[in-house]
Protein backbone atom coordinates (compact mmCIF):
# COMPACT_ATOMS: atom_id res chain seq x y z
CA UNK A 1 0.00 0.00 0.00
CA UNK A 2 2.27 2.70 1.41
CA UNK A 3 4.53 1.55 -2.03
CA UNK A 4 1.90 3.20 -4.18
CA UNK A 5 0.97 6.16 -2.11
CA UNK A 6 4.40 7.41 -1.90
CA UNK A 7 4.81 6.69 -5.91
CA UNK A 8 1.16 8.53 -6.32
CA UNK A 9 1.50 11.01 -4.36
CA UNK A 10 5.08 11.05 -2.28
CA UNK A 11 5.83 14.10 -4.16
CA UNK A 12 2.72 16.25 -3.04
CA UNK A 13 2.78 14.40 0.93
CA UNK A 14 6.56 14.72 0.63
CA UNK A 15 6.63 18.54 0.45
CA UNK A 16 3.56 19.43 2.67
CA UNK A 17 5.18 17.28 5.15
CA UNK A 18 8.23 18.08 4.81
CA UNK A 19 8.34 21.84 4.71
CA UNK A 20 6.18 21.67 7.50
CA UNK A 21 8.37 19.41 9.52
CA UNK A 22 11.12 21.64 8.68
CA UNK A 23 9.51 24.91 9.68
CA UNK A 24 7.77 23.89 13.12
CA UNK A 25 11.07 22.53 13.65
CA UNK A 26 13.45 25.16 13.29
CA UNK A 27 11.28 27.55 15.18
CA UNK A 28 12.06 26.57 18.42
CA UNK A 29 16.10 25.50 17.47
CA UNK A 30 16.55 29.50 16.51
CA UNK A 31 14.77 30.79 19.81
CA UNK A 32 17.12 28.40 21.53
CA UNK A 33 19.94 29.69 19.57
CA UNK A 34 19.06 33.58 19.72
CA UNK A 35 18.67 33.00 23.52
CA UNK A 36 21.77 31.49 23.95
CA UNK A 37 23.68 34.38 22.02
CA UNK A 38 21.59 36.62 24.27
CA UNK A 39 22.44 35.04 27.56
CA UNK A 40 26.13 34.90 26.22
CA UNK A 41 26.05 39.16 25.44
CA UNK A 42 24.31 39.57 28.91
CA UNK A 43 26.95 37.60 31.03
CA UNK A 44 29.56 39.81 28.69
CA UNK A 45 28.16 42.83 29.58
CA UNK A 46 27.22 41.61 33.13
CA UNK A 47 30.99 41.11 33.85
CA UNK A 48 32.37 44.14 31.94
CA UNK A 49 30.52 46.31 34.15
CA UNK A 50 31.46 44.41 37.39
CA UNK A 51 35.39 44.98 36.09
CA UNK A 52 34.19 48.81 35.35
CA UNK A 53 33.71 49.09 39.30
CA UNK B 1 -5.18 28.20 45.06
CA UNK B 2 -4.78 31.35 45.11
CA UNK B 3 -2.88 32.62 42.37
CA UNK B 4 -2.37 36.59 41.52
CA UNK B 5 -2.52 37.00 38.13
CA UNK B 6 -1.64 40.65 37.59
CA UNK B 7 1.52 39.23 39.56
CA UNK B 8 2.47 37.98 35.66
CA UNK B 9 2.01 41.07 33.99
CA UNK B 10 5.06 42.25 34.99
CA UNK B 11 7.86 40.90 32.33
CA UNK B 12 10.02 40.47 35.47
CA UNK B 13 7.68 37.68 37.07
CA UNK B 14 6.30 36.37 33.36
CA UNK B 15 9.80 35.46 32.40
CA UNK B 16 10.71 32.74 35.16
CA UNK B 17 7.11 31.59 34.88
CA UNK B 18 7.50 31.18 31.24
CA UNK B 19 10.50 29.56 31.06
CA UNK B 20 8.81 26.64 34.04
CA UNK B 21 5.98 26.13 31.75
CA UNK B 22 8.10 25.42 28.53
CA UNK B 23 8.23 21.35 29.15
CA UNK B 24 4.62 21.44 29.83
CA UNK B 25 4.28 22.17 26.46
CA UNK B 26 7.02 20.60 24.36
CA UNK B 27 6.46 17.00 25.74
CA UNK B 28 2.57 17.48 25.08
CA UNK B 29 3.07 18.67 21.53
CA UNK B 30 5.44 15.79 21.14
CA UNK B 31 2.80 13.32 22.06
CA UNK B 32 0.00 14.65 20.27
CA UNK B 33 2.04 15.26 17.29
CA UNK B 34 3.09 11.53 17.17
CA UNK B 35 -0.65 10.30 18.35
CA UNK B 36 -2.43 12.77 15.33
CA UNK B 37 -0.03 11.77 12.82
CA UNK B 38 -0.28 7.49 13.81
CA UNK B 39 -4.59 8.42 14.22
CA UNK B 40 -4.44 10.37 10.67
CA UNK B 41 -2.58 7.89 8.54
CA UNK B 42 -3.17 4.30 10.49
CA UNK B 43 -6.62 5.12 11.69
CA UNK B 44 -8.27 6.57 8.93
CA UNK B 45 -10.03 5.57 5.69
CA UNK B 46 -7.77 5.68 2.57
CA UNK B 47 -10.47 7.65 0.95
CA UNK B 48 -12.34 10.48 1.76
CA UNK B 49 -15.31 10.70 -0.67
CA UNK B 50 -13.10 11.71 -3.94
CA UNK B 51 -10.37 12.02 -2.98
CA UNK B 52 -7.37 9.47 -2.65
CA UNK B 53 -4.61 8.88 0.02
CA UNK B 54 -3.29 12.55 -0.77
CA UNK B 55 -6.35 13.96 1.30
CA UNK B 56 -4.39 13.62 4.38
CA UNK B 57 -2.89 16.79 3.76
CA UNK B 58 -5.50 17.74 5.74
CA UNK B 59 -4.16 16.87 8.69
CA UNK B 60 -2.03 20.00 9.04
CA UNK B 61 -3.38 22.45 6.34
CA UNK B 62 -6.40 22.36 8.13
CA UNK B 63 -5.34 23.12 11.87
CA UNK B 64 -2.73 25.03 10.33
CA UNK B 65 -5.06 27.43 8.73
CA UNK B 66 -7.20 27.33 12.60
CA UNK B 67 -4.16 28.35 14.09
CA UNK B 68 -3.34 31.19 11.36
CA UNK B 69 -6.81 32.82 12.58
CA UNK B 70 -6.78 31.64 15.80
CA UNK B 71 -3.14 33.42 16.61
CA UNK B 72 -4.58 36.89 14.97
CA UNK B 73 -7.22 37.18 17.53
CA UNK B 74 -4.48 36.51 20.20
CA UNK B 75 -2.20 39.25 18.84
CA UNK B 76 -5.13 42.09 18.65
CA UNK B 77 -6.24 40.45 21.70
CA UNK B 78 -2.89 41.63 23.25
CA UNK B 79 -2.76 44.93 21.45
CA UNK B 80 -6.22 45.75 22.85
CA UNK B 81 -5.29 45.13 26.43
CA UNK B 82 -1.57 46.42 25.59
CA UNK B 83 -3.70 50.19 24.33
CA UNK B 84 -6.44 50.03 26.97
CA UNK B 85 -3.71 49.16 30.32
CA UNK B 86 -0.65 50.13 29.03
CA UNK B 87 0.97 46.85 29.74
CA UNK B 88 4.73 45.93 28.44
CA UNK B 89 4.34 42.66 28.46
CA UNK B 90 0.85 42.28 26.58
CA UNK B 91 2.76 44.21 23.45
CA UNK B 92 5.56 41.99 24.24
CA UNK B 93 3.18 38.68 23.66
CA UNK B 94 1.48 40.14 20.85
CA UNK B 95 4.92 40.91 18.43
CA UNK B 96 6.19 37.13 19.70
CA UNK B 97 3.05 35.44 18.46
CA UNK B 98 3.10 37.23 14.80
CA UNK B 99 5.96 35.21 13.51
CA UNK B 100 4.46 31.66 14.75
CA UNK B 101 1.03 33.41 13.01
CA UNK B 102 2.64 34.04 10.04
CA UNK B 103 4.31 30.39 9.64
CA UNK B 104 0.99 28.72 9.82
CA UNK B 105 -0.12 31.21 7.55
CA UNK B 106 2.56 30.28 5.21
CA UNK B 107 2.01 26.40 5.95
CA UNK B 108 -2.16 26.59 5.50
CA UNK B 109 -1.04 28.20 1.83
CA UNK B 110 1.98 26.31 0.80
CA UNK B 111 0.31 22.94 2.32
CA UNK B 112 -3.45 24.20 0.18
CA UNK B 113 -1.27 24.20 -3.15
CA UNK B 114 -0.21 20.67 -2.94
CA UNK B 115 -3.46 19.68 -1.85
CA UNK B 116 -5.49 21.98 -4.16
CA UNK B 117 -2.92 20.43 -7.13
CA UNK B 118 -3.64 17.10 -6.25
CA UNK B 119 -7.46 17.55 -5.81
CA UNK B 120 -8.53 20.13 -8.15
CA UNK B 121 -5.95 20.02 -10.55
CA UNK B 122 -4.30 23.71 -9.58
CA UNK B 123 -1.33 25.16 -7.69
CA UNK B 124 -3.45 28.23 -6.61
CA UNK B 125 -7.11 30.09 -7.67
CA UNK B 126 -8.26 32.92 -6.70
CA UNK B 127 -10.89 31.69 -4.46
CA UNK B 128 -11.98 33.78 -2.03
CA UNK B 129 -10.98 31.60 1.00
CA UNK B 130 -7.40 31.70 -0.27
CA UNK B 131 -6.91 35.18 -1.59
CA UNK B 132 -8.20 36.22 2.49
CA UNK B 133 -5.22 33.97 3.58
CA UNK B 134 -3.09 35.32 1.28
CA UNK B 135 -4.09 38.47 2.56
CA UNK B 136 -3.89 37.38 6.59
CA UNK B 137 0.02 36.32 5.42
CA UNK B 138 0.65 39.81 3.96
CA UNK B 139 -1.30 40.91 7.40
CA UNK B 140 1.37 39.81 9.86
CA UNK B 141 4.76 40.66 7.10
CA UNK B 142 2.93 44.06 7.79
CA UNK B 143 2.76 43.95 11.20
CA UNK B 144 6.27 42.42 11.78
CA UNK B 145 7.94 44.84 9.60
CA UNK B 146 6.29 47.55 11.72
CA UNK B 147 7.48 46.50 14.42
CA UNK B 148 11.22 46.17 13.25
CA UNK B 149 11.02 49.81 11.12
CA UNK B 150 10.80 52.06 14.39
CA UNK B 151 13.15 51.80 16.62
CA UNK B 152 11.30 53.33 19.88
CA UNK B 153 9.98 50.71 20.96
CA UNK B 154 7.25 52.13 22.64
CA UNK B 155 5.86 53.82 19.70
CA UNK B 156 6.56 50.67 17.37
CA UNK B 157 4.21 48.54 19.70
CA UNK B 158 1.32 51.21 19.59
CA UNK B 159 1.51 51.52 15.69
CA UNK B 160 1.77 47.68 15.06
CA UNK B 161 -1.42 47.29 18.20
CA UNK B 162 -3.76 49.76 16.13
CA UNK B 163 -2.60 47.77 12.94
CA UNK B 164 -3.21 44.43 14.54
CA UNK B 165 -6.74 45.44 15.42
CA UNK B 166 -7.62 47.39 11.66
CA UNK B 167 -6.95 44.24 10.35
CA UNK B 168 -8.80 41.94 12.59
CA UNK B 169 -11.89 42.31 10.15
CA UNK B 170 -9.91 39.48 8.18
CA UNK B 171 -10.89 36.73 10.61
CA UNK B 172 -14.49 36.51 9.94
CA UNK B 173 -14.09 37.24 6.82
CA UNK B 174 -11.64 34.28 5.96
CA UNK B 175 -13.89 32.03 8.09
CA UNK B 176 -17.36 33.09 5.97
CA UNK B 177 -15.98 33.23 2.71
CA UNK B 178 -16.64 29.76 1.85
CA UNK B 179 -18.13 29.82 -1.24
CA UNK B 180 -18.03 32.66 -3.80
CA UNK B 181 -20.57 35.46 -3.24
CA UNK B 182 -21.40 35.41 -6.99
CA UNK B 183 -21.81 31.72 -8.59
CA UNK B 184 -22.15 33.65 -11.66
CA UNK B 185 -18.96 35.35 -11.31
CA UNK B 186 -16.51 33.01 -9.92
CA UNK B 187 -16.81 29.24 -8.87
CA UNK B 188 -15.30 28.91 -5.41
CA UNK B 189 -12.82 25.82 -4.69
CA UNK B 190 -13.57 25.90 -0.56
CA UNK B 191 -17.05 24.64 -0.18
CA UNK B 192 -19.30 24.40 2.77
CA UNK B 193 -19.05 21.05 4.92
CA UNK B 194 -20.86 20.19 7.74
CA UNK B 195 -18.57 18.75 10.88
CA UNK B 196 -21.68 15.84 11.12
CA UNK B 197 -20.38 14.59 7.40
CA UNK B 198 -16.38 14.24 8.69
CA UNK B 199 -15.69 10.54 9.06
CA UNK B 200 -15.05 10.13 13.32
CA UNK B 201 -11.81 9.21 12.97
CA UNK B 202 -10.45 11.70 10.60
CA UNK B 203 -12.26 14.63 12.75
CA UNK B 204 -10.39 13.17 15.90
CA UNK B 205 -6.85 12.93 14.30
CA UNK B 206 -7.50 16.27 13.03
CA UNK B 207 -8.61 18.07 16.24
CA UNK B 208 -5.56 15.38 17.87
CA UNK B 209 -3.49 17.70 15.46
CA UNK B 210 -4.69 21.31 16.20
CA UNK B 211 -4.35 20.49 19.79
CA UNK B 212 -0.94 19.66 18.91
CA UNK B 213 -0.35 22.91 16.99
CA UNK B 214 -2.15 24.89 20.01
CA UNK B 215 0.12 23.42 22.40
CA UNK B 216 3.09 24.14 20.37
CA UNK B 217 1.85 27.96 19.63
CA UNK B 218 2.44 28.26 23.19
CA UNK B 219 5.48 26.49 23.21
CA UNK B 220 7.58 28.59 20.70
CA UNK B 221 5.43 32.19 21.76
CA UNK B 222 6.62 31.65 25.13
CA UNK B 223 10.06 30.30 24.19
CA UNK B 224 9.92 33.98 21.74
CA UNK B 225 8.59 36.31 24.35
CA UNK B 226 11.50 35.55 27.49
CA UNK B 227 14.32 36.38 24.27
CA UNK B 228 11.87 39.33 23.80
CA UNK B 229 12.15 40.22 27.49
CA UNK B 230 15.57 39.77 27.67
CA UNK B 231 16.18 42.32 24.84
CA UNK B 232 13.97 45.11 25.95
CA UNK B 233 15.47 44.62 29.81
CA UNK B 234 18.88 44.17 29.48
CA UNK B 235 19.69 47.03 31.15
CA UNK B 236 17.71 46.67 34.39
CA UNK B 237 18.53 44.91 37.60
CA UNK B 238 16.46 42.43 37.93
CA UNK B 239 18.31 40.74 34.40
CA UNK B 240 21.31 41.40 35.59
CA UNK B 241 19.92 38.96 39.05
CA UNK B 242 18.85 36.67 36.57
CA UNK B 243 20.60 33.01 38.19
CA UNK B 244 21.45 32.05 34.68
CA UNK B 245 23.70 35.64 34.01
CA UNK B 246 25.05 35.32 37.63
CA UNK B 247 25.95 31.16 38.04
CA UNK B 248 28.78 32.10 34.89
CA UNK B 249 29.67 35.20 35.84
CA UNK B 250 31.34 33.71 39.35
CA UNK B 251 33.39 31.17 38.20
CA UNK B 252 34.77 33.21 35.61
Amino acid sequence: MWERIIADYGFYMGWSFGVTAVLMLLEPVLLNFQHRKMLQRLRRISRTNQTDR
Amino acid sequence: MNLNWFKYSSPASFYPFAGKLLPWFFWPTVLLTVAGLYWGFFQTPDVLTDQKEYYRIIFIHVPAAWMSMWLYIVIAGWSLVGLIMNTRLSYMMAAATAPTGAIFTFIALWTGAFWGKTSWGTWWDWDPRMTSELILLFIYMGYMALQAAIDDKRRADKASAILALVGVFMIPLIYWSINCPDPYQCTALHQRSSIKDIESNILWAMLTMTLAFWLYSFYVIFKRVRNIILEREKHTDWVNQLPEIQSVKGGS
